[in-house]
């Protein structure tokens, strides 16, 4: 089993060896879509990215879960520096199967999805081999395709509540005076 | 990197200083001689027609300067595949009339890129809804002491254009004022992002260049987010080239200035001050972070130095003044929402660059006549390497929603925001017991009249549209 370490260069690197296990049948459709509950508060800026990424294997879970580790600083650096994720983190299912990527933000997707891929983008390439149906990589080259991926793939949630609705993660940390 | 300069349009790189400029709107009525009359363009010939100017470095002025921009339908009219249509990028596929009606998922509410109320597609005299569907805008520019040259100029495209089966839907003429200033008093021309191995540096800018596929597709561009915005498209037509933003804006000099007396009368404060904390800069050009109570400074302010500014230390200027709570410059006011550089803002820094190239159209405004009834305002270019990355997103987000930083909330551009029925709010920060100043009642000062998408193809990108096969595969 190949465990990627990630490329921090323009185009990171693909590794051929991550295949769908033939063994494994393929899983059910991503469950985007489909009934939402929409129970946010009034005027809240803060929303959920929440992608729902059905491994090729369950066996490659572990590889996964070590290159997210190995990674994890790189991560927090490059999610630091947007100024817009308030929380993000990986959970992997119980029985290996889907990686999901729960995340809280503030603004648009669509405005800064672009971001996302400008400080991320490499590490997803790496990410994103270990998926199934994923778009074609790298992801800076094909970010059109990536970030119709991430739409397609964002898991429709049933309620968000916040403590503090209406504030951003640039007013938290300028209060915090830690700007 | 070294740019094939002979091979992409001159006004990305430089603006031509020109005095006078006139755009003409047209049609595709049949593609072959279409693609002939572009073919000229670009023949090399100046006797058989006036050609498109370059970004190469002159020696001397030329008498004229012409550039060249394409819609999404007028590829279309000259026979671009609908394979090759469907790879460019939304935004340009679908237009500025029709993006002007989406609206920011996340903001429902919002106004999205502000062309709403009598700012319309419906009430445009170019690419609106009531409008006829422009293919190809050619934007002229002649000097001053040459203005007959524009009418010679114009004689011969539109002889050429009626030759070559192409309609003159509309023609849209521009004047610039006396020293460079825009209707509402203020210089312009001083702020334009400086493109990595592009264009010369005229005056001194704290902010880093910006990448050359921000602006440029294809080749071996990198752009902010590590990719190039070519995507798909063939090289063949996408080398070289950027996207416009051609734009009518209708400026209310009158209510400009009222409002500027209205709220000096009410807050007493000086209304020249008023109009620096909106803008950014005093109108002669000073910006209030190097000169935050106007007049000369100690040392003088250089010529050159009229860029040379930040909002935030930075890498370069660790030790610049820090007006994190904006209180020289507004964070607010109009330069600084619309290119924040230094400070705080969501998402990665310096990376929605925009090059403007505009010219007032209409006479100057006479503070003795102030109802004269005449219309004023700007026809601008915004060019970028994407549409909706760069350009809507300054718009959408930047100037008409209010999250991108603190001290924002409840506000919109003053100058370009699509304000309120109630009009806007305005925040100055003041080092009396006022502070903050919530100043409101702020009018719509900038109106919509007009507003197309451009392809603006490099020349190898011109010859390919001119010699494009009817053949369904085009790469």
């Amino acid at each position: 089993m190949i465990v990627a370490g990630l490329n921090r260069g323009p185009n990171a690197k693909i590794v051929r060896g991550i295949d769908t296990h033939p063994d494994v049948p393929p899983l059910p459709p991503v469950p985007t879509g489909g009934p939402s509950l929409n129970l946010s508060l009034e005027g809240q800026v803060q929303n959920a990215l929440n992608l729902f990424l059905p491994l090729k294997s369950p066996a490659q879970m572990p590889a996964l879960l070590a290159l997210l580790s190995a990674s994890a600083n790189e991560v927090h650096e490059a999610l630091a520096s947007l100024h817009y994720v308030h929380f993000a983190r990986f959970l992997p299912s119980p029985d290996g199967s889907v990686l999901m990527v729960i995340t809280t933000y503030d603004g648009g997707l669509d405005s800064y999805i672009m971001d996302f891929v400008g400080v991320l983008g490499d590490a997803f390439t790496e990410i994103l081999q270990y998926i199934v149906g994923a778009p074609p990589l790298p992801v800076k080259r094909y970010a059109r395709e990536f970030t119709q991926f991430i739409k397609d793939h964002n898991v429709s949630q049933t309620g968000v509540w916040s403590a503090y609705p209406d504030v951003t993660v640039i007013d938290i940390l300028r209060g915090a005076r830690r700007l | 990197m070294t740019l094939d300069l002979a091979d992409i349009q001159g006004n990305l790189l430089r603006g031509y200083r020109c005095a006078n400029a006139r755009h003409f709107a047209l049609g595709v009525a049949e593609a072959s001689g279409a693609r002939r009359f572009l073919a000229g363009l670009v023949s090399g010939d100046e006797h058989s027609s006036p050609q498109i100017t370059s970004a190469q470095e002159w020696d001397a002025k030329p008498h004229y300067c012409l550039n060249l921009g394409l819609t999404w339908e007028g590829l279309a009219a000259l026979g671009v595949a609908p394979a090759v249509l469907a790879d460019f990028p939304s935004a340009f596929r679908e237009g500025a009339a029709q993006r002007a009606k989406d609206r920011d998922p996340d903001f429902p509410d919002g106004v999205g890129l502000g062309d709403v109320g009598n700012s319309a597609p419906g009430h445009w005299s170019l690419g609106g809804s009531r409008t006829p569907t422009v293919h190809i805008v050619l934007s002229l520019y002649t000097d001053e002491h040459r203005v007959r040259r524009l009418d010679e100029v114009s004689a011969r495209l539109r002889a050429l254009s009626a030759v070559h089966g192409l309609t003159e839907i509309s023609t849209h003429d521009a004047n610039a004022l006396p020293n460079g200033t825009v209707h509402f008093g203020y210089r312009d021309g001083i702020a334009q992002p400086h493109i990595e191995s592009g264009s010369s540096r005229h005056f001194h800018d704290m902010q880093p260049e910006a990448q050359t596929g921000d602006f440029l597709l294809g080749c071996d561009y990198t752009n902010i987010y590590g990719g190039n915005f070519l995507g798909n498209l063939p090289h063949a037509l996408g080398d070289n080239a950027c996207y416009a933003a051609v734009r009518i804006l209708r400026q209310d000099v009158h209510g400009f200035e009222a409002l500027l007396k209205r709220w000096a009368a009410l807050w007493r404060l000086d209304p020249e001050l008023i109009a620096a904390k909106l803008v950014g800069r005093w109108r002669n050009g000073l910006p209030l972070t190097l000169s935050p109570e106007g007049g000369p400074t100690d040392p003088p302010i250089r010529e050159s130095d009229l860029n040379n500014f930040d909002y935030a230390p930075a890498p370069g200027h660790t030790t610049f003044y820090d007006d994190a709570d904006g209180r020289r410059c507004p964070i607010g006011a109009h330069i600084r929402r619309l290119n924040p550089r230094s400070s705080l803002v969501m998402g990665q820094p310096h990376s929605r660059r925009l090059v403007r190239r505009s010219m007032p159209y209409g006479p100057p405004f006479d503070p003795e006549q102030p109802s004269d009834g005449v219309e004023r305002g700007l026809v601008g270019l915004f060019l970028c390497g994407d549409l909706e990355l760069q350009y809507e997103f300054i718009l959408r987000v930047w100037a008409n929603e209010d999250l991108s930083t603190s001290g924002l909330r409840g506000t919109r551009d003053p100058i370009l925001g699509a304000q309120p029925a109630a009009g806007g709010r305005f925040v100055v920060r003041t080092a009396d017991g006022r502070d903050p100043i919530v100043m409101t009642g702020l009018p719509r000062l900038v109106q919509t009249l007009g507003s197309v998408y451009c392809l603006v193809p490099g020349i190898g990108g011109v010859r390919w549209l001119a010699a494009v096969s009817t053949e369904p595969d085009q790469r």
